[in-house]
Formats: structure tokens, sequence, C-alpha cells
């Protein structure tokens, strides 16, 4: 039986450069359960060594969570990738890692990247450049994520930091994304608009949070039979009666 | 050349780091793009670029960069403003495009490699 | 002093999460430095760093005192703040989900205080009620540390 869920698909936690401190995995499940979220995919910068602290923390709660990543394309584009498991997503941080900008994280520009546990343990730090971009295509990117049956979405479009459209200029015509991501900033009238041709990208929005605050500050409103990617993937096409429901 | 020196010289307007112009500047850097930035500039070097984001402050504090200069007239953001004071970052900016300003900065004895 | 003996002392202001981790970043260059085994400095990160947030999230201000010898580290918080009224509690594993009487004193998810614990080879903790907290870890270093299985391998 079809149901609405409200899912966030872009939260940050304190591994992000830049996230905040407090923002650990369980925070993130707590804070999207206070706001009666029923899905979340937590994305950390080049990185999922949160994704497991957040999907224990979340089980048996109300909120489901989806492993993911942000990753950042060689053209400096983030793409957001949606797994379907904890093993998948930490075979996409593989690939991440192999081609990621080497240098030592700079805990006084970027944070410490602390990695958590589902008690609010700190188990140790990411002494990787995360804020760097990888060497792989945007394109390899999204080929890549297919290969592993996710989802890839074009993060904060709208956005001149890191967006698609303000990195290359347009949306390439042959890139198969699943979706593009608005920002809560953005309106998505605005990107269709001045993008023509993107019509065929169903769009999802998403609180991008780096802070607990922030977590599902906006969110996408889903009429899925029940919080899996595998729904997410039918929501986004339009299948079996699946769909984004506008708000 | 002081970074100072260079302001005046090619009437750069200063946005931050007031307190940080007497550093002698070592050579240019373009691009855009922060993770070739990363990679491939020099400390000391004075780097020019259209991005006016604030992830520019954290790139340039983490190559020892003397200054960013934002071109073709942009304007960096409050929150990049705000940022750069913090760090002591000069940041500043100019009406003319990256191949305009960096042709007179090249004329006047500047390079790429120090 | 001996000559192999490393000591440094750190103050840190409380309520300042923007400073957060500076010290125990500080701490984890020097042990880095030092050349000591990547488990030990990965203990005293974590050590450290959990120290430093409790102090930045709880105390009005703190002293953080870190010594190094061949055989040890010893790293000790002792801060001017609220104090612990139950320590006992405070150091059970789950204490993250602490009655409510403790969260409106200030006392949020996760003082760290297990993870601290577990990470140090002796750990002490004294509270005064309206005073301050102190904390004292001591990591052993010894010839055994190199063959040590490592089982949280750094990625």
């Amino acid at each position: 039986m079809l149901q609405i869920v409200d899912a966030d698909l872009h939260i940050h936690t304190c591994l992000s450069p830049c996230g905040d401190l407090l923002l650990s995995p369980k925070a993130a499940v707590e804070a999207a359960a206070a706001r009666g979220l029923g899905l979340i995919a937590i994305c950390d910068h080049n990185s999922a060594e949160n994704v497991p602290a957040a999907l224990r923390a979340a089980e048996g709660g109300p909120v489901t969570v989806i492993p993911g990543l942000e990753v950042a394309s060689s053209e400096e584009v983030h793409l957001v990738t949606l797994l379907p498991t904890e093993e998948r997503a930490l075979e996409m941080q593989a690939l991440v890692y192999e081609h990621l900008l080497p240098g030592t994280n700079d805990p006084r520009l970027f944070g410490e990247q602390p990695i958590v546990n589902e008690r609010d343990e700190v188990e140790g730090f990411n002494e990787r450049l995360l804020i760097g971009a990888t060497s792989l295509s945007l394109k390899a990117l999204v080929e890549a994520c297919h290969g592993m049956d996710g989802l890839a979405i074009a993060s904060h479009v709208d956005r001149e930091a890191f967006g698609l459209i303000a990195q290359l200029g347009m949306i390439p015509e042959d890139l198969p994304l699943d979706a593009i991501e608005v920002s809560r900033h953005g309106d998505p009238e605005v990107v269709r608009a001045s993008n023509p041709g993107c019509e065929r990208f169903p769009i999802v929005r998403s609180s991008d949070a780096h802070q607990v605050d922030d977590v599902g500050t906006m969110f996408t409103r889903l009429r899925i039979e029940a919080p899996t990617l595998a729904e997410v993937r039918m929501a986004l096409t339009g299948e079996g009666g699946r769909g984004i429901v506008p708000r | 050349m002081t970074l100072k020196e260079i302001i005046e010289r090619f009437d750069l307007t200063v946005h931050s780091g007031e307190d940080n112009l007497e550093r002698e500047v070592t050579g240019c850097y373009i691009s855009d793009m922060l993770s070739d930035v990363m990679s491939n500039s020099r400390r000391g070097q004075l780097w020019i670029t259209l991005q006016v984001h604030q992830n520019v402050v954290a790139v340039a504090s983490l190559r020892e960069l003397t200054g960013i200069v934002v071109i073709g007239g942009r304007t960096p953001l409050e929150e990049t403003v705000a940022k750069a004071r913090d760090e002591g970052i000069p940041v500043l900016t100019s009406p003319l495009t990256a191949f305009d300003l960096s042709g007179r900065l090249y004329e006047a004895g500047l390079r790429g490699r120090s | 002093m001996d000559e192999h003996t490393y000591r440094e002392r750190f103050t840190i202001e409380g309520r300042n999460l923007q400073a957060a981790g500076e010290v125990s970043s500080k701490i984890r260059d020097l042990l880095k430095d030092i050349g000591l085994p990547h488990d030990i400095v990965r203990r005293a990160a974590i050590v450290s760093y959990e120290a430093e947030m409790n102090c930045v999230m709880y105390a009005d201000r703190g002293v953080f005192r870190f010594v190094v010898t061949p055989h040890v580290v010893v790293l000790a918080l002792e801060d001017e703040g609220p104090g612990i009224p139950d320590v006992d509690v405070a150091m059970q594993e789950g204490y993250s989900t602490a009655p409510d009487e403790y969260r409106e004193m200030g006392f949020g998810a996760g003082m760290g205080l297990p993870n601290m614990k577990k990470n140090s080879d002796e750990f002490s903790i004294t509270s005064v009620v309206g005073h301050g907290t102190k904390v004292e870890s001591i990591i052993r270093i010894s010839a055994e540390e190199d063959d040590r299985d490592d089982t949280q391998r750094d990625h």
C-alpha cells in the first residue's frame, strides 16, 4: 500500500569537512525523527565512514537511512550517490579513495573529520583531504554508481559552488542522472526555466545539512510503498504509482 | 613586488586582509578549479579567479597564497569576505578579465613559476 | 628532567565551539612528529578529543596537560565548571540516554567518558559539583605496541 514519506536525501555528518562537530550520525537520525522524516540519506564528502553508525543508530526507529556519499568529480561537480547497502557504499568509498586528490586534512581549516559510532563515541579521525576532488569524471562516477545499483543525483544544481550547471555551463545531454537536486535556497521553476532540456530529470529537494538544525529544513515528499532505495527509484521514474508529491 | 604595490599599480579593490598587504608576491596562478589550485599553486602566489564562494579562502590558507583576486567585476560573497577577514587573507577585486589583468601583471615582471 | 620527556600545557576556553578540536589536533601532530605507533596516536587523539569536547561544551575553562616519556603518554584535563553529580552514572555505556534532569543541567548526549576509558590503559576521573572535573588518562608505550593487532585500521 502506498504511503507518503518525507525524505531528506542529502545530509552530512561531522565527518564532512565543514560539518558541525555536533552533527554525529546519531544526532542526524534523531533530528530527522524530530522533524517527522521517514527517510534520510547520509552523504558525507567523499567518504562513507559514518554511514554504518547512522544505520545502527536508526535501527528499530521511525527513520530509515540510505547509505550515500557526496562525491566531487574531476570537473568539481558534486554528485550525491545513494547506494542500496552499506557494502555498496563502502565499495563506492573505495573507488573514491583510490582517485581522491592526495594530501592530508588540515583540521584547522576543514575540521577534525571525526569517525563517530552510534553511541556518539569518536573512533578515529579521517586524515584524507575530503574537501578535495577525485580524478573521476562526472560521467565515470554516474556509471560507477549505476554499476553498484545506486542512484546518482546532481547536488544543488541551483548553486554556483560545485553545482553542475555552474561548473559545466549546462546539463550534459548524455549524462544519465537519476535526478537533479535543487537546494533550499533555490527555486525549481527558475532552474527549469533557465535550463531547457532539464525536464527529463526529476527534481528532488534536500537540506544539504551540515549542522543539526538544518536537517530536514528541505525535503522531498514521496509516494512510495516502503522507505527503500528501490522505491525511491520508482518514485523518480513514476513507476507503479510511485512519485514525487508536489508541495 | 609586494601585494600593496600590485594593488596600487593595478587599481585593485581591497575587501579583507588589510594587515597583510606588505607580503612579497612570488608569482601568480590562474585557475577556477579549487582542486587544481590545491595541487599546483605555490606558496606566496597571488591567485586570480572568478570563483566567489567561501571555499576559496580555505584553499588560499592551505596553500599559503598571498591573496586572491576575483576578476571580471565579480563580487565575492559576504560569507567569503567574512571568512577571509577571520583568516587574514587579502581578497581583492578587479573589473578586468583574467586575461587582461594577467597580461598586465606579466608585463610588470610577475611570472607563474617562481 | 629526563631529556626524553616532553611536556606541554594548553588552556582551553569553555563554550567556544569554534575552537573545539584545536588542542587535540596539536597533540595528535606532536605525537606523530615524535614517531609514536599509529595506534597510540589514534587512542591519544580520541581521548584528548573527547576530553576537549567535554570541556568546551560544559565547562568555563580548562587546563590540558600532556606528558610523553619513552614509556607513557599522559593526558590530564582539569576544568572549572559545573562538575558531574554522579560520576558512576556518567561512566556507564549508554549514558547518552541520561534522564531528563541531567539534560536540563546541560549534559547532552555522549560525554564520551566510557570511550575515553576504553582507549586508555589507566583512566581516572574526579569531579566536584560546582567546582569542576579532572580526567586523567595513561596510555602505555611499550615494545609490544608494534606487534599489537590493530583491528581498527585507518583507511
